[in-house]
C-alpha cells in the first residue's frame, strides 16, 4: 500500500490538501482536503508505513481504540484507493 | 533558427529561446541585456509542446503558442523563486497594487476597465490577465508580464499587493472580507500548478503565504460606478475620490 508518485500534500491556512503533479495530475484533478487524522495518515504511508503501525500510530496520538482506529484507517484508504491516489 | 534574447521579469534574468521573431517583439517592454553573471533561468519549448498548444488553444497562431508555451517554461522554475503566475486581473492606485481573479469569461477584464473609466489616471492596469506572484520580506509583489490576455493590457511595473478579491458578477454591490480558508479551492484554480511535484509543492506554500499576508475579499457586482466604489473603500480603506471625469 503507498501512495502513487505526484501526490503532494500541503497546508494552506493550517488546512492540509492534497493535489497531484505530472503524470498523476492527468488522471486526477481538483484536491483533497483532509482532517488532521487523514494528514497524520497521509504522512506516515508516505514514510512506508504498513496499516498496522498506522494504527499503532493513532491510538498513540490520538484518544482512539485500536478497533475504531482501524476502521477508520481502512475507510481513508479504500477513498484514496477509488481516487486513484494509493495503490 | 533559434532567437535568443533576455526577458526580465519580476525582478528575474530569463534567457528566451525562442524559433519565431515574433516572441521577442511581443515582450518588447521586458527586453533586458543578458548578464554577464548568468540568467535566473532558460525558458525553452519543444515543436511537440508547441503542436500540443495550437492543439488545445483554437484559432491561435503557431507564433502565439510558441510564446505561451515558453510562458508555461517560465512558471515552471518560478516557485524556485518563491514565484507563481496568478490568473486575474491586477490595478494599481497609489502605491499599491488590488488583483481581482475570477474563472475566464466572469468579467474582471470589464471591472478593472470601470476602475480606469472612473477613476482616470489615477488607476493603472499592471496586468490584465497573468501576472506573475513573488513573495518578498513580508509582502507579495504584482509583477507584470507580456503575457496579459487578449487585451494586452499591461504596464512593466512591479507593484506590492494590496488586496486580493474574488469576483462574482451580481444584480447588487456589495463586498465582504473573506476567510481564505473558505476559498483554497477557488484560490487554487487561480494559480499556476507546475508539473513537477517539488515545484508543485513550493507553489501550495506560496499560496498559503499569500492567503496569510494580503487580505481577501469577495466582491458581487454590476458594472456601474457603484460597484467601483464598493470595491475601492474596502480594498484601499480610502475614501472614494470625487473625480468622476477620465476615460
Amino acid at each position: 500500500m503507498k501512495i502513487k508518485e505526484g501526490f503532494v500534500l500541503r497546508r494552506v491556512m493550517g488546512k492540509a490538501v492534497v493535489i497531484a503533479a505530472g503524470n498523476a495530475g492527468e488522471t486526477f484533478h481538483g484536491m483533497i482536503k483532509l482532517n488532521d487524522t487523514a494528514a497524520d495518515v497521509w504522512q506516515w504511508l508516505s514514510e512506508g508505513c504498513d496499516i498496522a503501525q498506522i494504527v499503532q500510530k493513532i491510538t498513540e496520538k490520538y484518544d482512539v481504540s485500536a478497533e475504531k482506529a482501524t476502521a477508520d484507517v481502512h475507510t481513508l484508504l479504500d477513498k484514496l484507493r477509488a481516487e486513484g491516489i494509493v495503490e | 533558427m533559434a532567437n535568443i534574447f533576455g526577458l526580465g521579469i519580476a525582478d528575474l534574468s530569463v534567457e528566451m529561446h525562442s524559433r519565431s521573431p515574433f516572441v521577442e517583439h511581443f515582450c518588447h517592454d521586458y527586453l533586458i541585456d543578458l548578464p554577464s553573471h548568468g540568467v535566473d533561468m532558460i525558458a525553452v519549448t519543444t515543436e511537440e509542446q508547441v503542436d500540443e498548444e495550437l492543439r488545445a488553444v483554437e484559432g491561435t497562431s503557431r507564433e502565439n503558442a510558441e510564446s505561451l508555451c515558453l510562458y508555461r517554461a517560465i512558471a515552471e522554475q518560478l516557485p524556485r523563486f518563491d514565484a507563481a503566475v496568478f490568473h486575474g486581473a491586477a490595478i494599481s492606485y497609489g502605491d499599491r497594487a488590488f488583483l481581482f481573479t475570477a474563472p475566464s469569461g466572469t468579467g474582471k477584464s470589464t471591472h478593472i476597465k470601470l476602475w480606469r473609466k472612473y477613476l482616470g489616471d489615477a488607476v493603472d492596469i499592471v496586468n490584465g490577465d497573468k501576472p506573475v506572484l513573488r513573495l518578498t520580506e513580508t509582502g507579495v509583489n504584482v509583477c507584470s508580464t507580456p503575457w496579459a490576455g487578449k487585451e494586452r493590457w499591461h504596464k512593466n511595473r512591479i507593484v506590492p499587493l494590496g488586496a486580493l478579491c474574488l469576483l462574482k458578477r451580481g444584480t447588487v454591490n456589495r463586498i465582504r472580507r473573506a476567510d481564505p480558508t473558505e476559498h483554497v479551492e477557488e484560490l487554487l484554480n487561480q494559480i499556476y500548478l507546475p508539473k513537477n511535484a517539488e515545484a508543485l509543492g513550493t507553489t501550495l506554500e506560496l499560496l498559503d503565504q499569500l492567503c496569510r499576508r494580503v487580505p481577501l475579499f469577495v466582491l458581487e457586482c454590476d458594472i456601474s460606478e457603484e460597484a467601483v466604489r464598493t470595491a475601492f473603500t474596502a480594498m484601499t480603506q480610502e475614501p472614494y475620490p470625487n473625480q468622476t471625469e477620465g476615460n
